[in-house]
């Protein structure tokens, strides 16, 4: 069998770090086989547009196999296997350009995600879809570089651009979820529950019979359960419903902890805490803070933390009506001063070691404000 | 530096700060607690390990 080096998938994050492949990322080897398929078919739908059709054995011209593992953090390295020379291909496109021509696409629209430049000439919306499977599995702090020629940096590939591709086509996005809670109301006729996580939100789930006694157990005897599935998300990140959920079990001990790192209690238990100031509560000077301005801060930082997958901040009042938001990595602490009346934000990093400091003035009126928030935020303290 | 100052002479000493129950959640104190602020003249008021307690700091700034 001969085959040619097609691409390297260089993983890179905590999970990757051993020697081994974890199983549970096999399927982003064959999601992104499918992405470059469906990108070589639409190529060549623009190529021939007079074809009605694909040509016969199209797909099954392309095959791939993981050639080995390299190390250096875990390194797939796929290979195509080539036809005898001589096999009839389709049309006058040599196949292998074309699925070459694919591969090089799929890595031309990652690299200019979020740039100016258009990604998209011959892209449609049928493609950037595609990406909704390939870097599934991949958690926050995860990427895949994407190497196809020697010499060249590799593409990087994380959940921001999966997401930032997806609602390039769609108003919301859809995304793995594993959650931890507490079902609070059940809908046996219409097949789903409501849940209510460990970090204080209630999220509807819909789900098979196959979990209805789970479900129920937990229902009855107020037990954490844990819910993995099919999510949907708004275009801030914002988790609106489990469209189907794919595993609900009784949860382990000790995940009645929330999952996520930062300040143990909840975005809306702080706020909350906010809201019962009264007048002079700082030494008799203190301002009180408008509820619909809290009701945005709680949207706000909601958002940002969910969108960007960050820590929950520390959340604290100022004396002048402000509220400050603070993170704090090994290496960064990361303060965003938030102005509710004007909708504004002071945003400070100070390195930990060192006397580096930046900073960066925000205004909400101004569209994508939240979303540079959240990657002040995100490229500080990932930078760790 | 003010002419009644002085630098302290052991590294070891520890200052006392007294910080806003409000600036402190879920033990984790808000750095604002240690900005000094106008009303301050911008100085960061604490108090010497070893001149006092911090049980004595705490008690002065609350008989305040």
């Amino acid at each position: 069998m001969t085959t040619r080096q097609f691409v390297t998938l260089a993983f890179r994050g905590a999970r990757f770090e051993g020697e081994s492949l974890p199983v549970e990322v096999l399927p982003e080897l064959s999601a992104y086989r499918e992405l470059v398929v469906a990108v070589a078919k639409a190529l060549y739908q623009a190529q021939n547009p007079s074809r009605q059709r694909l040509p016969k054995r199209f797909e099954a011209g392309f095959e791939l196999v993981l050639e080995r593992i390299d190390r250096g953090s875990i390194v797939p390295v796929i290979s195509r296997i080539l036809r005898p020379q001589g096999t009839p291909m389709f049309g006058e496109q040599p196949l292998e350009d074309l699925f070459d021509q694919a591969r090089d696409r799929v890595e031309h629209i990652i690299a200019t995600c979020g740039s100016d430049e258009s990604p998209t000439e011959g892209t449609t919306k049928d493609i950037l879809g595609r990406f909704i499977t390939f870097g599934r599995t991949l958690q926050p702090d995860e990427t895949i570089g994407l190497t196809s020629h020697s010499g060249k940096p590799p593409t990087v590939y994380g959940r921001r651009i999966r997401q930032a591709l997806l609602l390039k086509v769609q108003q919301s996005y859809e995304d793995d979820v594993n959650l931890v809670g507490e079902v609070r109301a059940l809908d046996k006729d219409k097949g789903y529950f409501s849940l209510k996580t460990t970090d204080g939100k209630k999220i509807d789930v819909r789900i098979t019979p196959l979990f209805l006694p789970s479900a129920l157990t937990s229902l009855k005897e107020e037990a954490l359960v844990r819910v993995r599935g099919n999510g949907v998300f708004t275009p801030e990140g914002v988790l609106q419903r489990v469209s189907l959920a794919t595993d609900v079990s009784l949860a382990e001990e000790g995940e009645e902890l929330p999952t996520r790192p930062g300040c143990s209690t909840p975005i809306e238990s702080q706020i909350q805490s906010l809201r019962s100031l009264m007048p002079g509560w700082y030494d008799g000077t203190g301002l009180a803070y408008d509820p619909a301005a809290l009701d945005w801060l709680q949207a706000l930082l909601g958002g940002v933390v969910e969108g960007f997958q960050l820590p929950i901040p520390h959340t604290y009042p100022t004396p002048e009506g402000a509220a400050r938001a603070e993170w704090t990595s090994r290496r960064w602490g990361v303060v965003a001063v938030i102005h509710l009346a004007q909708k504004t934000a002071e945003l400070v990093a100070a390195e930990m070691d060192s006397d580096v400091m930046e900073d960066c003035h925000l205004e909400f009126s101004e569209p994508g404000a939240e979303v540079r928030l959240g990657r002040f935020v995100a490229d500080h303290l990932l930078e760790s | 530096m003010p002419p009644e100052a002085q630098l302290l002479k052991d590294g070891g000493e520890m200052l006392y700060r007294q910080v806003f129950p409000a600036f402190v959640r879920d033990g984790r104190p808000s750095s604002q607690a240690f900005c000094p602020t106008p009303k301050d003249n911008h100085l960061l008021s604490v108090a010497r390990s070893a001149l006092t307690t911090a049980e004595a700091a705490h008690n002065n700034t609350q008989a305040r």
